[in-house]
C-alpha cells in the first residue's frame, strides 16, 4: 500500500491574522490505514501506517490572484518521500462566472478526482479510480478553468488542458506526448425538499508518447440528506468507461463504476456500504471467443465523526476477480482509518 | 492398388501423430495444463511436458488487460546460438509486444528487452549465468510507462527488489510497453520444459 | 392593435429596466428581514438558510452559488458563524463583487463590538469556539437597530437614487428597536426570572440586553453533545438555584433538557425560535424578539 504523508495547518482566520497579516493559512490533515488479512490468500500488507499528510497553504497572492500550494509526504519502500501535489495561481475574480487554475493540481473531473484522499467518505481506492486514474487520483500540470454558465439552472463547466507527459503515479518525468491531455467537465445541481443531487459529466483523452491513446467517459452522482451537523443520508456513484488502444495493438474498451450509499446517526457514527465493478468489455481469447470477467469488492463501512475535524472508519472488504479462464481470486481485508485535520480545513464543497 | 491404399494410410497417420494433448487441432496444443495457440509453426514440436524446435505461439487465455501486471515463471534449455524468447503483452497476432530475449552466444548468455525495434541490452546481469539454461521468474508491470520488469533467478521463492537480478527502475529502464493483452514465447532451436503466468509476485508500497 | 399591443410591451419592459433593483443575499433569515426593514421592495432579497436551520452547519449547495453569483450585495454575519461553507460558495459564484472588502460584501460582524470574546489562548479541545466573539448579535433588538444604520448606508452606496428613503427607514427601525427593547425588558422583569439555561450561547446578546444571566449551557462545550455526568451537573446546578427556566433554540433536540427538568421541580423547558422564519408566526425582527420574550411568562 502506498504511504503519503500530507501535511497541512490551518488555523482559524483570526489567528492566521494574528500571525501573518497577508491572509495565508496553512492546514495539516493526517491519513492513518491499517489494512490485515480476512482470509488465507488475502493481499493485505498487515500493518497500520501513516498513509498521507497534506500539508496546504493558501493565501490571496493581490487583490486579483490566489495561491495554493500542498505537499505531500509519502512512505514508499520503507523510506518517506515527499512530493509536490498542488501547486498553483488562480482567480475568480477576473471575469464574472469565470475561475481558473494555472499549475499543478488533481484534474477537475469525476467525483473522487476532485476531492483530498483523506476527504473521501471510505478508506480504499474504488477499484475503478485505481484502475483508470491512480490511488490517489489523477494530477498533472496544465490550465483549467470554469465558467457558471448563464443560465436560470445551475450549470458549471470545466475545461481543462495538461501537460500528459505522465498519467497516474510516475517515477520519472515521462515524454512528451502527441497531444496535451485534455478534458471536459459538466456539472449540474437539483434541489429537492428532502434531498439533494448532484450529477456530473466527465470526459478525457489523451494521445501518449508511445503513440497509446485512451478516452475516458464518466458519469458522477452526488446525492446528500442533510439534517443540521449531521449528514442523515449520503448517495456518492461513479460510472466509467475507457478505450485504450496501444500503438500497434486493437481497442481495449472496460467498464468500471462504484456506488457508495451511507447513512448518518445522530451520535455521529455513520454505515455504509460500497459497491465495485469492474469488466474488461473486450476481452477475448486467442481464438477470439470473447471471455466474461469482472472485478467487484462490497465493502462495509463503520464510520464515527466526533467532529468535522476527525473520523474513524473499520471496513471489511470483499474483493473478487472472477473470469472464464481463470480460477476465481477471493481476497479480504480488514480495514482501519483516522484521520484528522490539526487547524481549520478549508471550506467543503457539496 | 495395394500401393496406393498404403500411402493414403501412412499420410493419414504422419498427419494426426506430432500433438500429444491437443483438441486434434493443428493450430492448438496444450502444454503444461495450458492451451497453447501456434501463430508460427517452423519446426515446433509439442507435449504436455516440453516444447521444442522453432516457431511462436501464445496463450490462448488473454492477460487481465493490457495495462496489467503479471508474473512468468519460465524454464528451458538453449543449444548454442539458439535463443528463448518470452513475449509479454503482445497482439493476438504475437506482435507488438515487450520481448525478454535469452540467447545462447557460447559461454555468455546474452539477454535482452526489446520493443518497437529498440533493444537494450541485459547481459552484464546475467554475469556468470549457465548459457545453456533458461530459468526465471520475471514480473512484467505493464500498467507502469514504461514498463517495470524485474526479473529474479528461477530458484528464488521470496521476491523483493534487493534479490532481483534486474529491476528496471534501477536502470536501463524497459524501451516501452507491451500493446496486447496476450503473451507466448517464440523458440529458435531452443527447448522449454515450464512456463507459468500468474498475479506479480513484487507489488509496490 | 398591434401596434399599441408592441408598445404596451416596449415601454412595460422599459420601465421595468428603469425600475431593476438591487438584488441582495443574505446568509441567515434574520439578516434577511433586516434588509426587508431597511429597504422595503426597493430591493430584491433572498436567504440561503431557512429559519429552522442551524446556521452553523450549513450545506455549500451550488444552488447557492448561483445566487451568490447574480447578487450585488451579500449580507453575512462573520465571527466566523459561516465559516464551514461561506467561502466555498464565494469561490462557486466568482462574483468579485461582493468578495470580502468590496462594497457588494457586508460582514454584519465587523460592524459590532462581540461579547463572548475568548481570553487566553484558543485550541479546539475548547469545542467550536469563535475567537473573534460570539456570532448571534442578531438577537440583539438594540444592535439590530444599529446595525440598520449601516445596512442603510451600504444600500445607499450601491443605489444612491434611493439613498434617502434607506436613511428613512433605517432611522425609523433603529428607534423602533430601541423602543421594543425597552418594553421587552420590562415584560421580562415582571417575569420575576433572572437567570436561566441555555442550549447554546446563541441568547447570549438577547438575555445580556434584557438583563438576564444565562448560569450554565446543555452543552458542556460549544458544538459538543452533553455527557451523563454534565447532565447531572446541571440537575444539581438548577436545583441549587431554584433556576425556572430552560430555553432552547428550536434546532436542537429538546431531550437532554427535558431529562433535567425532570428531576428539578417548577422548571420549565421552552423551546424559542432564534431565526426569523424559525416558526410560523415569526416573520419579522420585532416577532421574533416578542417570541423569546413570550417564554419567559
Amino acid at each position: 500500500m502506498g504511504l503519503c504523508l500530507s501535511v497541512g495547518f490551518f488555523f482559524s482566520a483570526h489567528q492566521v491574522q494574528a500571525q501573518d497579516r497577508t491572509g495565508m493559512k496553512t492546514s495539516v490533515a493526517v491519513d492513518l490505514v491499517g489494512e490485515f488479512a480476512g482470509n488465507p490468500d488475502s493481499e493485505a500488507v498487515d500493518q497500520f501506517v501513516p498513509r498521507s499528510i497534506d500539508l496546504m497553504f493558501y493565501a490571496p497572492i493581490d487583490h486579483l490572484f490566489d495561491g495554493t500550494l500542498s505537499v505531500a509526504a509519502h512512505q514508499e519502500d520503507g523510506a518517506a518521500l515527499v512530493e509536490l501535489h498542488e501547486s498553483y495561481v488562480g482567480s475568480d475574480k477576473l471575469i464574472p462566472g469565470l475561475k481558473f487554475r494555472l499549475g499543478q493540481f488533481f484534474l477537475g473531473i469525476g467525483r473522487l478526482n476532485r476531492f483530498h484522499q483523506h476527504e473521501w467518505p471510505f478508506i480504499s481506492t474504488p477499484i475503478v479510480q485505481s484502475r483508470f486514474f491512480d490511488d490517489e487520483g489523477l494530477i498533472d500540470s496544465g490550465l483549467e478553468v470554469s465558467y457558471l454558465l448563464p443560465l436560470p439552472f445551475y450549470l458549471d463547466l470545466t475545461l481543462g488542458a495538461t501537460n500528459g507527459f505522465v498519467y497516474g503515479h510516475a517515477h520519472d518525468a515521462g515524454e512528451k506526448p502527441k497531444a496535451p491531455t485534455h478534458y471536459l467537465h459538466l456539472l449540474s445541481f437539483l434541489e429537492f425538499d428532502a434531498i439533494d443531487f448532484q450529477p456530473g459529466l466527465s470526459m478525457l483523452n489523451r494521445n501518449a508518447a508511445d503513440g497509446s491513446k485512451m478516452k475516458l467517459v464518466g458519469m458522477d452522482l452526488t446525492g446528500k440528506i442533510r439534517s443540521g451537523k449531521v449528514l442523515r443520508f449520503l448517495w456518492q456513484s461513479e460510472v466509467w468507461q475507457r478505450s485504450f488502444t496501444p500503438l500497434d495493438g486493437k481497442e481495449e474498451i472496460s467498464t468500471g463504476a462504484y456506488a457508495f450509499p451511507q447513512y448518518g446517526f445522530d451520535s455521529g457514527a455513520e454505515f455504509g456500504i460500497r459497491f465495485d465493478y469492474l469488466t474488461v468489455n473486450t476481452k477475448k481469447d486467442a481464438t477470439g471467443s470473447k471471455v466474461g470477467n469482472s472485478e467487484t469488492a462490497i465493502v462495509p463501512t463503520l464510520g464515527y465523526r466526533p467532529s468535522e475535524f476527525s473520523t474513524w472508519r473499520m471496513a471489511y472488504r470483499i474483493e473478487k476477480i472472477e473470469s472464464d479462464d481463470t480460477d476465481t481470486i477471493d481476497n479480504q481485508v480488514l480495514e482501519f482509518q483516522a484521520t484528522y485535520i490539526l487547524g481549520a480545513h478549508p471550506a467543503h464543497d457539496f | 492398388m495395394r500401393i496406393f491404399v498404403l500411402s493414403l494410410v501412412s499420410i493419414f497417420l504422419g498427419c494426426g501423430s506430432s500433438n500429444n494433448g491437443s483438441d486434434g487441432d493443428d493450430s492448438t496444443f496444450s502444454f503444461g495444463n495450458k492451451n497453447y495457440v501456434v501463430i508460427e509453426q517452423t519446426t515446433l514440436n509439442t507435449s504436455e511436458t516440453e516444447v521444442d524446435g522453432t516457431g511462436s505461439f501464445i496463450a490462448k487465455d488473454a492477460l487481465a488487460a493490457v495495462a496489467s501486471g503479471n508474473h512468468f515463471h519460465i524454464v528451458g534449455t538453449l543449444k548454442e546460438s539458439s535463443t528463448l524468447t518470452l513475449n509479454a503483452n503482445t497482439t493476438d497476432s504475437n506482435t507488438a509486444g515487450l520481448q525478454l530475449n535469452f540467447q545462447n552466444a557460447a559461454t555468455v548468455l546474452k539477454v535482452s528487452m526489446e520493443f518497437g525495434g529498440n533493444s537494450v541490452d541485459l547481459t552484464d546481469k546475467f554475469a556468470g549465468k549457465d548459457a545453456a539454461s533458461v530459468s526465471y521468474h520475471i514480473d512484467i508491470h505493464n500498467d507502469e510507462t514504461p514498463a517495470h520488469v524485474l526479473i529474479w533467478d528461477g530458484s528464488v521463492t521470496e521476491f523483493s527488489e534487493e534479490n532481483a537480478l534486474f529491476n528496471s527502475e534501477d536502470g536501463p529502464a524497459a524501451p516501452g510497453n507491451g500493446s496486447g493483452s496476450f503473451w507466448g514465447v517464440t523458440l529458435t532451436d531452443s527447448k522449454l520444459t515450464k512456463l507459468v503466468v500468474g498475479e506479480p509476485e513484487f507489488e509496490e508500497e | 392593435m398591434i401596434f399599441k399591443t408592441l408598445v404596451l410591451f416596449a415601454l412595460l419592459n422599459l420601465s421595468s429596466l428603469a425600475l431593476a433593483s438591487i438584488k441582495v443575499v443574505t446568509t441567515t433569515t434574520n439578516a434577511k428581514a433586516l434588509v426587508e426593514e431597511i429597504a422595503g421592495d426597493l430591493v430584491s432579497v433572498d436567504s440561503l438558510t431557512k429559519g429552522s436551520q442551524d446556521p452553523h452547519f450549513v450545506e455549500a449547495k451550488p444552488s447557492f452559488m448561483m445566487k451568490v453569483a447574480k447578487c450585488d450585495l451579500l449580507v453575512s454575519i462573520g465571527l466566523d458563524l459561516e465559516i464551514g461553507w461561506l467561502p466555498s460558495i464565494l469561490r462557486g459564484a466568482r462574483n468579485a463583487k461582493v468578495m470580502q472588502g468590496q462594497p457588494g460584501s457586508l460582514i454584519l460582524g465587523e460592524k459590532v463590538k462581540p461579547l463572548d470574546i475568548p481570553h487566553g489562548g484558543v485550541s479546539r479541545d475548547q469545542g467550536d469556539v469563535h475567537p473573534d466573539g460570539n456570532p448571534h448579535f442578531m438577537l440583539d433588538p438594540v444592535r439590530a437597530g444599529e446595525l440598520g444604520v449601516e445596512l442603510g448606508k451600504r444600500l445607499s452606496e450601491l443605489d444612491s437614487t434611493n439613498s434617502s428613503q434607506y436613511q428613512k427607514r433605517a432611522k425609523l427601525f433603529h428607534e423602533k428597536m430601541l423602543s421594543l427593547s425597552e418594553s421587552l425588558k420590562k415584560k421580562i422583569a415582571s417575569s420575576g426570572i433572572k437567570e436561566i439555561v441555555t442550549h447554546h450561547k446563541t441568547l447570549t446578546y438577547f438575555l445580556n440586553r434584557m438583563d438576564i444571566q444565562s448560569i450554565a449551557t446543555i452543552e458542556p462545550k460549544p458544538g459538543v453533545p452533553p455527557s451523563a455526568s454534565h447532565i447531572l451537573g446541571l440537575i444539581k446546578l438548577t436545583k441549587s438555584k431554584a433556576t425556572k427556566l430552560i430555553l432552547i433554540e428550536n434546532y436542537f433536540e429538546m431531550t437532554p433538557a427535558l431529562r433535567v427538568q425532570k428531576e428539578v421541580p417548577g422548571l420549565k423547558v421552552q423551546s424559542v425560535p432564534v431565526s426569523v422564519g424559525g416558526e410560523s408566526n415569526v416573520n419579522s425582527l420585532a416577532q421574533l424578539y416578542e417570541a423569546i420574550a413570550k417564554s419567559f411568562n
